[in-house]
């Protein structure tokens, strides 16, 4: 069978998959819409986490930027995994604790405060729009890629599908397809991974080969990252493993990202509502654990994917004559993922990085194209699409439920129609996560233009906005709702500026960086500037009510 | 974090002092009880934050450079722990979490109580 073929059976196979789950999973409580009916596992809970957190962006980019990055690609690996530690021990539980449905919710009551509620609403729907235009464009161009038909049509027909399942099922059948979903990608991740690293390093556990000796090729016996280090000397690129070299990130600008990325993934609504779908504060606990296991398989597999995909990428294309290159090459040249002009006119490709290079290559390509690379069979391609698609499918539910129950619940119920009966609260939530799919499948068609610039604003802002608030509510006593929100304001306001300023208009360049740190890292600043504020402004205006101690002690599971 | 604070009075630091909730305690025990099981678990938090931080932004980052000077199996010490043993550390840290505070809540002296607080009750909670 083709490649298409391939792809294509893997691809509705799985899609008939998670449309039976999702009708199997149907609900017809707000409790089972929003919380699963708290019924789930920590396994279970554990596994969905998984794929709710690893996005498109996990899956097909991360192991490219880190192939590109070295050394300072560590950023994203210990910056995303270091979050669940900061999620297990100062929030997650406490958030299960106190019950209820959504962030701003708990936010609103703690703080007894309207304006803390609305604060935080405005926050969650803001990170996770611009969190899901990026996973519906990512839908969209893992179609166009694999099946050749115009992204846009790639990103309709995810959304329908998300529609489907989340509409129907709610957080029941989100849940229940992010186990599944979680399954295609790790499997579709593993296996061309482990393949690459057998014939490498002779060893089929990646993590191992990383470390191991390379069996094949001009260096033959040299430790893999050794060569590369060497392979990068000859061609004057930065040394791979070389931490804050030259031509690399600044310490003060890795630990500034690493610290924000993992106070921003402790701080993401759609993480944070996971926690609400298990039974006991105990249970969410192990869920975090659960949800960290699953994640570190791709997470420290992706790594030594990267550094394979550096040595197989320059050993094959350095120095090869243009007539020679190997198939890979020309059919993903036809997707403009890669692209050669022979500068020197000698008919060879010379590789290097950076304005006036020969040959310019997508990061995404690193894991799209790794099994063509290492030869694999035709169905393994089919299995990455459909692993890719996984990926990008379940995050985006996630955050599409997010945006619903903040609508429904938090702004319909809470403010419009506090009377609203069990049956219309559920119509509205099932509208409004169908409205969500319709503006999400829009900014999927018309990215915003500054989608780049998405990752650095969803974990910039939930690290200067819900990190700080929920860890302060639940650990200190002496914060006002006036101090609480002023904190909010500062700290999104002012990350939110800075990253528009440095990242969207570019007014200035990286040389004005406050203390070297890029848009990238700025979270914790905003972080810091968020504790600063909320500290001055609760001295002025304490002491916080007695109904938020009594809130706090519950949170803390002491009496009353 | 830092307003952690040791734990007052003797038989509380070691879990054999079970009795030493009982007697003096009286009336308020629940209460009492209930803040040493809160100022314990804290304190655990304490101490697997500072290995979270010391493994990944210390060890990965701030003393990478020297470390890198190391050779570990295959890798640089520095590039090793930034990629790959940070996040090991953090599987191993938050097994360790789930398990001592499943004992700490298993614990007599911990809070009475506890669990019937609201949320804890799956069927409950749909009118929170």
């Amino acid at each position: 069978m083709s490649i298409g073929a391939w792809t294509f059976v893997f691809v509705a196979g799985s899609f008939a998959l998670y449309t039976a789950i999702a009708v199997a999973s149907r609900v017809r409580t707000t409790s089972g819409f929003y919380v699963a009916g708290r019924g789930v596992s920590a396994v279970a809970n554990g596994m969905a986490t998984g794929a709710d957190w690893m996005s498109a962006a996990s899956f097909i980019s991360m192991a490219g930027l880190i192939s590109f990055m070295g050394y300072d690609g560590a950023i994203y690996l210990m910056g995303w995994t270091g979050g669940y530690v900061l999620l297990a021990l100062l929030v997650a539980p406490y958030l299960r604790r106190y019950g209820r449905y959504t962030i701003p919710e708990f936010v609103g009551d703690r703080y007894a405060s309207h304006a803390a509620r609305l604060t935080a609403v405005v926050c969650a729907v803001f990170i996770s729009f611009t969190y899901v235009a990026g996973q519906m464009r990512g839908v969209g161009v893992v179609f166009s890629r694999f099946f050749t038909i115009p992204v846009e049509w790639g990103v309709v027909i995810g959304g329908v599908i998300v529609l489907l399942y989340a509409t129907l099922g709610g957080m029941r059948g989100i849940t229940y397809t992010q186990v599944a979903q979680y399954c295609v990608l790790i499997v579709a991740f593993l296996i061309p991974a482990g393949a690459i690293s057998w014939m490498m390093t002779g060893t089929p556990i990646p993590q191992i080969g990383f470390g191991s000796t390379l069996v094949e090729g001009e260096n033959a016996g040299v430790a893999l990252l050794r060569a590369i280090d060497r392979i990068h000397a000859d061609l004057g690129l930065p040394e791979y493993t070389g931490a804050f070299v030259a031509g690399k990130k600044t310490l003060g600008d890795v630990f500034a990202i690493t610290l924000a990325l993992m106070a921003g993934t402790a701080g993401l609504p759609h993480v944070l509502i996971r926690f609400y779908t298990v039974k006991s504060a105990r249970l969410a606990r192990w869920s975090v654990m659960w949800a960290l296991l699953f994640i570190a398989v791709l997470y420290t597999t992706a790594p030594a994917v990267a550094a394979f995909a550096r040595v197989n990428l320059i050993q094959t294309l350095h120095g090869t004559a243009v007539a020679e290159v190997p198939d890979w090459f020309r059919n993903w040249e036809a997707t403009g993922l890669i692209s050669f002009t022979d500068r020197n006119g000698d008919g060879l490709i010379q590789y290097s990085e950076g304005p006036g290079a020969e040959i310019v290559i997508d990061r995404d390509i690193i894991v799209l194209a790794n099994p063509e690379i290492a030869e694999l069979p035709a169905w393994v391609v089919g299995l990455v699409a459909a692993g890719g698609l996984a990926a990008a499918l379940s995050t985006a539910a996630g955050l599409l439920l997010v945006i619903s129950a903040s609508i429904s619940h938090d702004l319909l119920k809470r403010f419009w129609r506090p009377g609203m009966s069990e049956r219309g609260e559920l119509r509205a939530a099932r509208l409004s996560a169908a409205g969500a799919v319709v503006v999400a499948i829009v900014a999927g068609i018309y990215p915003p233009d500054y989608v780049a610039a998405v990752v650095a604003f969803a974990f910039g802002l939930a690290a200067a906005s819900f990190f700080p608030v929920l860890v302060l509510g639940v650990f200190t006593t002496w914060v006002t709702s006036r101090g609480a929100v002023a904190g909010m304001i500062a700290g999104t306001g002012f990350t939110a500026l800075y990253i528009a300023w440095f990242k969207v208009f570019e007014w200035s360049g990286p040389e004005a960086w406050w203390f070297g740190i890029s848009p990238e890292g700025i979270g914790t600043l905003g972080m810091l500037l968020n504790l600063l504020v909320t500290w001055a402004v609760s001295r002025r205006t304490g002491p916080p009510p007695p109904e938020s101690r009594a809130i706090v002690a519950r949170l803390r599971g002491l009496p009353g | 974090m830092a307003s952690v604070s040791p734990l007052p009075g003797p038989g509380a630091a070691g879990d054999s002092g079970a009795d030493s909730g009982k007697g003096a305690e009286g009336g308020t025990g629940g209460g009492g009880r209930g803040e040493r099981a809160w100022r314990r678990s804290l304190r655990l938090i304490a101490a697997l934050l500072a290995v979270w931080f010391t493994v990944s932004l210390g060890l990965g980052v701030l003393f990478a450079a020297p470390l890198n000077g190391i050779r570990f199996f295959g890798f640089p010490l520095g590039f090793w722990f930034a990629q790959q043993g940070a996040i090991l550390v953090f599987l191993v840290l938050l097994v360790v979490n789930a398990v001592v505070m499943d004992r700490l809540e298993r614990d007599p002296d911990s809070p009475p109580g506890r669990d019937p607080a609201p949320g804890a009750d799956p069927g409950s909670d749909g009118s929170s």
